[in-house]
């Protein structure tokens, strides 16, 4: 009984060393994904002249499809938006902006800057003319890039610490208890 | 005052919507609404014609005008760049705002409008039969004639010419139905969402939303094959030589042009150019008395009158 107690609790530390691990690597697959989707909307709003329910609306659900999970809450972000836009017409885009990302999981892996960043971009959108929003809209993509950057040359290490650290942890408990 | 209070104060109000021609907001001016003919200002307790002894109507300011701009262009006033620059937007429903403000200009004349600081809200009505009276007159061996519609702003001709299309179109006791294509500059014949008419045009009906006349005329043509083209408020040297163009391929042709009377049109060098090629062969005088739509006149291509009157 002791040992199975010690073995599922040395376990338990290692995967948690996984799991942190594959956060990490979802926060940067996270980061992508809200770039594409502003890639997207940039083009419905310069090319197809859409106004901004339809873009995002259809930009949200291009990068929807069969992803799950924290996978799917980009593409989901844009959809909700788009419908409260359409719902309450005489709201201003930035409060329904800004209220959606306070609602989006608190678990989402997102740094506390993309999170800003992404905000940000709802304060602008919509105003001015088309150079204005192209402009926004090019802000904020060069702003994920050097974030994704900074999170692809952190990711290798950081992944290879969690998964040592974990393992370590585990192993640590496995000879301290046994 | 905000653009929900504003909304509050015409709930309240309950103007009957099918009678109100337009509603006109200007910075620190009373708000205003046509009806039927008659100017009502908006008071806190309803729509009331100015007068003496009538204190405190409902007043529009800068920030207003601002949020209201940015209700009905859905927050996305770059879509509709284009159309600012021209002094109107047309809303979902095929409503068109006219703005009024500062006009920023550049070398290729305006960039755009800002500090609007009044807007003209026209709204569009479909009238389905409101061209029956007309339509007998404009029909000769089964087959339309090409028709100029001539009236005022307000005198009901892109109304009268909706339902025009749609009988054309469908098909009426005067004439089967035929293929027309709908070149709708300013989303107002068709008041078109997201490409789909939201006006009946009927079922034979093709509409190219939000392209210039004398373009999607050429389009139209080209990959379409209308018996029939219609389009609202020609004037330009392009719309006369595209219309020319479709006239030559054997379309009949439905428009609209400002004016008073079929002698004030002949006045304007474009025309009367129009007019003298025979491009038409009836001309329907509108008027916005008693009410938009009334029947001034009807005039075949020799201007001999053969209907209408007030």
């Amino acid at each position: 009984m002791r040992e199975t107690g010690i073995l599922i609790m040395s376990g338990t530390v290692i995967v948690w060393g996984f799991y942190a691990a594959e956060k990490w690597k979802e926060r940067l697959k996270v980061l992508l994904l809200f770039s594409r989707i502003v890639c997207c909307l940039k083009s419905r709003i310069l090319y197809a002249n859409s106004a901004l329910p339809e873009a995002l609306a259809e930009a949200g659900l291009q990068y929807s499809g069969e992803r799950s999970g924290n996978l799917a809450e980009p593409g989901a972000f844009f959809r909700r938006v788009s419908e409260r836009m359409e719902k309450e017409k005489d709201r201003p885009f930035s409060e329904l902006w800004k209220e959606e990302i306070e609602k989006l999981p608190q678990d989402l892996p997102m740094g506390r800057a993309d999170r800003q960043n992404l905000a940000e971009l709802g304060e602008a959108l919509g105003y001015a003319d088309r150079g204005m929003q192209e402009k926004t809209l090019d802000f904020y993509l060069e702003q994920t890039d050097e974030s994704a950057k900074r999170l692809k040359a952190e990711c290798a290490d950081r992944v290879k610490l969690y998964r040592a650290l974990g393992m370590a942890a585990g192993l640590f408990i496995l000879v301290v208890l046994a | 005052m905000n653009a929900a209070e504003l909304k509050e104060y015409f709930v309240r109000a309950a103007p009957d919507w099918k009678h109100v021609q337009e509603i006109r907001i200007r910075t620190g001016r009373p708000v205003t609404v046509s009806k039927a003919g008659e100017e009502l200002w908006l008071f806190s307790d309803g729509l009331m014609p100015p007068g003496p002894g009538k204190n405190d109507p409902v007043c529009a300011d800068g920030m207003l005008i601002k949020e209201i701009l940015g209700i009905l262009s859905r927050h996305s006033l770059y879509a509709f760049e284009e159309e600012i620059r021209q002094g109107f937007l047309t809303v979902e429903g095929g409503h068109r705002v006219g703005i009024a403000g500062k006009v920023v200009p550049d070398e290729d004349g305006i960039r755009t409008i800002r500090d609007v600081s009044g807007l003209n809200i026209r709204l569009a009505h479909e009238r389905p039969g409101c061209a029956d009276q007309l339509i007998p007159m404009l029909f000769e061996g089964g087959q339309i004639e090409s028709t100029l519609l001539i009236s005022p702003p307000g005198g009901g001709k892109t109304t009268m010419l909706r339902d025009l299309i749609r009988q054309v179109s469908d098909g009426s006791p005067w004439g089967a139905g035929q293929a027309v294509s709908v070149v709708d500059e300013r989303s107002e014949i068709g008041a078109c969402f997201r490409g789909v008419p939201q006006c009946d045009l009927g079922m034979r009906t093709d509409v190219m939303d939000g392209c210039p006349k004398a373009l999607g005329l050429e389009m139209m043509i080209r990959s379409m094959a209308p018996r029939v083209v219609a389009v609202d408020e020609i004037g330009t040297r392009e719309d006369f030589l595209a219309l020319r163009n479709a006239a030559k391929c054997g379309c009949r042709i439905l428009a609209t042009v400002h004016g008073y009377s079929v002698e004030e049109v002949m006045r304007k060098p474009m025309m009367a150019e129009m007019v003298s090629e025979g491009m038409f062969s009836r001309y329907a005088e509108l008027s916005a008395i008693p009410h938009p739509g009334s029947i001034r006149g009807v005039y075949d291509r020799g201007f001999a009158r053969i209907g209408g009157g007030i």
